[in-house]
């Protein structure tokens, strides 16, 4: 175990919040360590035990008491999928607790990206493709697609479980996320805005998407979304009911032109944002 | 050539508060005082980028001139405006006296 100084995550107290505390026969927050980061994680009380050994590799019981509950776990039943709220907003959501508890495990690490110096960290909804090929989606995307993984999933895209990535930056290489290729870095524009933005607007578009902007340092970010902004694209706000089309045409289109396996069949209608 | 004007005769230079990089011939600019993100488009990067505090406005808008094959007399304004856009953000200010 750590014994150098942490820092306690901070939670964001809001009316939804009270209503979540309230809604569930919550078990008392325990607290886990990712770096120098102290993270707060509650279960309902039928699944405590189960969720706290999930963790025990990063189990920090010193801070028990003082650690606010970031991270709220629901497990699956047979009636109901499982979640985990982060403050009052559901961040994952799955059939079995099992799946839901690397979820977890991924997003507790992913809290800690915001004081990662080594790499920029980007709020966005990241899908894999078959593990040929990333497509980054505005971070507001991946709750609503939360409700699509299974439909995502059929079409061979993974919906990663954190909306904070560290995307790996060369010179001379596509970006990475995971050793995976970051293909496309869809960013969200007005609707006055053509969708094939320029790289400088794409800079400016996703400078507030950069997690660790306050540890890389402006200069540092700057470069990095330079870098970026190679693969940047602009997407109009899209009605709820078609992101998940829109989301597949985008990874598909992003794994093709990349020369990587499509996940799945792009529909009669159904085309890529940008670009072209 | 019109006459020089007072502002036209003094130097400038980009603010040290000021990062910035440039991508496919424009400039974002990140002020890290006020917080504010400027994007500059191709006429303002290249003035931009010749606002090193070495050459007055007057130089640096025949340069421009000499560089675009447009008269010196139609750059002056230009580059006087947006050097004045500029110093209103606090992206440049001017360099106290200028070289012999």
């Amino acid at each position: 175990m750590s014994t150098g100084t942490s820092q306690v995550l901070a939670q964001r107290r809001t009316p939804c919040l009270a209503r979540l505390d309230a809604a569930r026969p919550w078990g008392p927050a325990f607290a886990v360590r990712v770096d120098g980061l102290v993270v707060g994680v509650r279960a309902t009380e039928d699944a405590a035990e189960e969720v706290e050994a999930s963790l025990r590799h990063r189990r920090a019981p010193a801070y028990d008491n003082q650690v606010p509950p970031t991270f709220s776990v629901e497990p699956a039943r047979p009636s109901a999928f499982g979640l985990v709220y982060r403050d009052h907003a559901v961040a994952a959501r799955r059939r079995d607790t099992t799946t839901l508890l690397a979820d977890l495990d991924a997003l507790v690490t992913a809290s800690a990206l915001h004081a990662h110096e080594a790499a920029p960290a980007l709020r966005a909804c990241a899908i894999v493709v078959r593990g040929a090929s990333v497509v980054l989606l505005p971070p507001l995307w991946h709750q609503l697609l939360l409700l699509h993984q299974a439909r995502l999933a059929r079409d061979g895209l993974e919906l990663l479980a954190p909306d904070v990535h560290a995307v790996a930056l060369t010179e001379d290489h596509a970006p990475c996320l995971d050793g995976v290729p970051v293909r496309t870095w869809a960013l969200r524009v007005d609707s006055a805005e053509p969708t094939c933005v320029s790289a400088a607007r794409a800079v400016q578009l996703g400078f507030g998407h950069v997690a660790n902007l306050g540890v890389r340092g402006p200069a540092a970010t700057l470069r990095d979304l330079a870098v970026m902004a190679r693969i940047a694209i602009g997407v109009l706000p899209v009605p709820r009911e078609q992101l998940p089309t829109v989301a597949k045409s985008l990874a598909c289109a992003a794994a093709a032109a990349s020369g990587g396996i499509a996940g799945g069949q792009v529909g009669a209608g159904e085309t890529a944002w940008g670009g072209s | 050539m019109s006459a020089p004007t007072p502002r036209s005769v003094l130097q400038r230079s980009r603010s040290p508060r000021v990062e910035h990089v440039e991508v496919d011939g424009e400039i974002v600019a990140f002020d890290t005082e006020s917080g504010a993100l400027h994007l500059l488009d191709p006429l303002a990067t290249v003035i931009w980028n010749l606002l090193d505090g070495s050459a007055t406005l007057l130089e640096t808008s025949d340069d421009l001139a000499s560089a675009l094959g447009r008269p010196g007399d139609e750059m002056l304004p230009l580059v006087l405006e947006l050097v004045g856009r500029l110093e209103d953000l606090a992206l440049v200010h001017r360099v106290a006296q200028g070289p012999a």
